[in-house]
């Protein structure tokens, strides 16, 4: 039995469809990323875990309890919100003691708790500002002290980096996963970065359109992406849509007319009838002498990225992006340069079609 | 050698000048007025504030005035705030009827309004009529010429403001520290008491030092409905200057008023920036 239940949620904003029909199950000391453009329903998802939306259809249940007409004062869910929410007229102390002091703690237990969860996000030496006295990646702290000094059974974190700049979030990607893993807490994290979803996530869920893409880990979503959709929402992909062919050893070859994009292996959620799509990453695709090649093309930029070289190149499958690795030969092509690109049939992803 | 400030002068003399003839002018000319020797007293002197500072007559109008404008800002917040409050939670379009409903009181002229009011509390009036209907009372009752009545009607009209200076404090209130308070364990009351409360206290008491200082200084409604018997400062220095022709004594009335007014609205002005700067200041 998992600890967070969604059996067939659904909620419709009168006719708009927000959440289509989503079923989730997530395990205690899980951390669990929504993940998904805007609009996708992850954010509503989030609300009706929490309590401030109501679901138009199905069940959503915390460790075995029902939710369903408990209001979000009732559920002892921490959450963290995009604008963190801090009260501006309470000190960092009194932001955190707020939900102790709801529950009617006492005095001398709340400072102690408030000094332990304060040293975990490590700002001891902040009790007394206030929070417009914070830098953004402080007050990013205070909230998520105050919301798990109530030791909720689970959190909610809404898009919590956003407002920080690149370098920042990237240093609280790390604070972030620190500090939930020693809290223990089970976490579901809604976002639209996929950076950040792989780097904290122990599974993550896509959302696309209300419904629910492909629920895996980190490694698997980015390997063995299920749909054209998150192969290309999670890093960067070459698409083209294929007509399936016979299989033979769990394999399928591929065509877009007279050339062939490889022999690639057929997982089972490419399987279904429908559209199927091919997809390889761009650092998959390799510059090769004359005759290895599958298609030839001519260079028609070249991007420096200090550690990598990007390159999208014209060719007969359309414009296909290049990614060059530090140190490889690749890093001298020039552009308007002749090239022949290939690649292995192992990096050669099927998926489900309807490639956007 | 220090230049003038020729061009922030040039801009702003034209505003300045105005203020200073419309304004400081006519308070200054009340000011000498005041000073002035009257009924057989001579030169500058300060018989006049010695006379009413000596008075006990004196003394009651200026507490009575006081109380008044306590109680009216006392009741404005009481119902302002949350009013305020409600009003922020509607959603379009009831928001804006609800906002016009409650400035209505504004769209209408003083005198209109009070004898209104004069109508709706006197002892023919509706509420009157209710009451020996219901036969709560045995005969007619009439709010006019009471203290109740005047704080009636002035709370009346001064609400709006109050409502306003919320209302605008309220425009950089983040929902979500509602709802972070709600997922924190927070009930309705201790949300509104410790989140929504502290955060409007800067607007509701710039309302509160209007609506102050607008009751203090309240002509129309005390006339009318508090008439002769409730007299106020105000009522009291029109009748010096109109009844008893004594305009040095009617002078020396309303300067008071003006520096007890000054002396209250910079004080909650001071207080409201200490004691909240660091809430607000970004």
């Amino acid at each position: 039995m998992s600890f967070l239940h969604l059996t067939h949620v659904t909620k419709r904003f009168g006719d708009a469809v927000a959440v289509d029909d989503l079923s989730l199950a997530i395990e205690k000391g899980e951390f669990l990323s929504l993940l998904g453009p805007s609009g996708c329903g992850k954010t509503t998802t989030l609300q009706m875990i929490a309590g401030f939306v109501d679901p138009s259809a199905g069940e959503i249940t915390l460790a075995g309890q029902p939710l369903a007409g408990l209001p979000a004062q009732k559920r002892d869910i921490g959450i963290v919100f995009q604008s963190y929410a801090l009260f501006p007229h309470m000190t960092v102390r009194e932001n955190v003691a707020f939900g102790l002091r709801m529950r009617k703690v006492n005095a001398h237990d709340i400072g102690k708790r408030v000094d332990a969860v304060l040293a975990l996000v490590r700002l001891d030496a902040y009790g007394e500002r206030y929070p417009k006295q914070l830098s953004g990646g402080q007050r990013q702290r205070v909230a998520l002290a105050r919301a798990i000094v109530i030791d909720p059974p689970l959190l909610l974190l809404d898009e919590p980096l956003s407002n920080l700049d690149a370098k920042l979030r990237e240093e609280m990607q790390v604070e972030l996963r620190r500090i939930c893993r020693s809290a223990g807490v089970t976490t579901v994290l809604v976002t639209h970065d996929q950076a950040e979803a792989l780097a904290l996530s122990d599974r993550i869920a896509v959302l696309r359109q209300g419904r629910l893409e492909q629920l895996g880990t980190p490694s698997d979503i980015y390997r063995a992406p299920a749909t054209a959709f998150v192969g290309s929402f999670i890093g960067k992909m070459n698409l083209w849509d294929v007509a399936p062919t016979a299989e033979s050893g769990g394999r399928m070859i591929v065509r877009r007319g007279d050339i062939v994009l490889g022999a690639g292996l057929v997982p089972e959620h490419a399987r279904r009838d429908g559209a199927l799509a091919a997809g390889v990453r761009p650092q998959a695709v390799a510059f090769l002498p004359d005759g290895e090649a599958r298609v030839r093309g001519t260079v028609s930029t070249r991007v420096y990225q200090g550690d990598h070289v990007l390159y999208v190149v014209a060719t007969p499958l359309g414009d296909i992006t290049v990614l060059a690795g530090h140190g490889s030969d690749a890093l001298r092509v020039e552009e308007g340069q002749s090239v022949q690109l290939g690649w292995a049939d192992d990096d050669l992803c099927l998926m489900r079609g309807d490639a956007p | 050698m220090r230049r003038l400030p020729w061009k922030p002068l040039a801009l702003t003399g034209p505003a300045l000048l105005v203020y200073l003839v419309v304004l400081a002018g006519p308070v200054f000319l009340m000011l000498l007025l005041s000073l002035q020797g009257g009924k057989g007293v001579a030169g500058v002197t300060l018989a006049h504030y010695a006379e009413i500072l000596g008075d006990g007559y004196f003394w009651e109008i200026y507490a009575r005035t006081f109380v008044m404008a306590l109680v009216v800002t006392a009741v404005c917040l009481l119902i302002g705030v949350p009013e305020a409050y409600f009003l922020y939670r509607m959603r379009a379009p009831w928001r804006g009827y609800f906002l016009l409903a409650v400035l209505a009181p504004l769209l209408v002229a003083v005198v209109v309004r009070t004898l209104g009011w004069a109508l709706v509390l006197g002892p023919t009036g509706p509420i009157s009529n209710t009451l020996v209907a219901l036969g709560i009372v045995q005969q007619p009752v009439s709010l006019l010429q009471t203290m109740s009545g005047v704080v009636i009607a002035l709370v009346h009209v001064l609400v709006p403001f109050l409502v306003i200076a919320v209302w605008s404090s309220l425009q950089r209130f983040d929902p979500d520290t509602l709802r972070a308070a709600a997922s924190l364990g927070g009930t309705d009351v201790a949300i509104f008491r410790r989140v929504v409360i502290p955060q409007v206290i800067p607007g509701a008491l710039a309302g509160a030092v209007v609506v102050f200082s607008l009751s203090a200084t309240a002509f129309a409604t005390p006339a009318i409905v508090g008439g002769r018997r409730l007299k106020v400062v105000a009522t009291s220095t029109y009748e010096e200057f109109l009844g008893n022709m004594n305009w040095q004594l009617g002078s020396a009335l309303a300067v008071l008023l003006l520096v007890v007014n000054i002396l209250v609205v910079v004080g909650a002005s001071r207080l409201v920036e200490k004691k909240f700067a660091h809430v607000f200041e970004s």
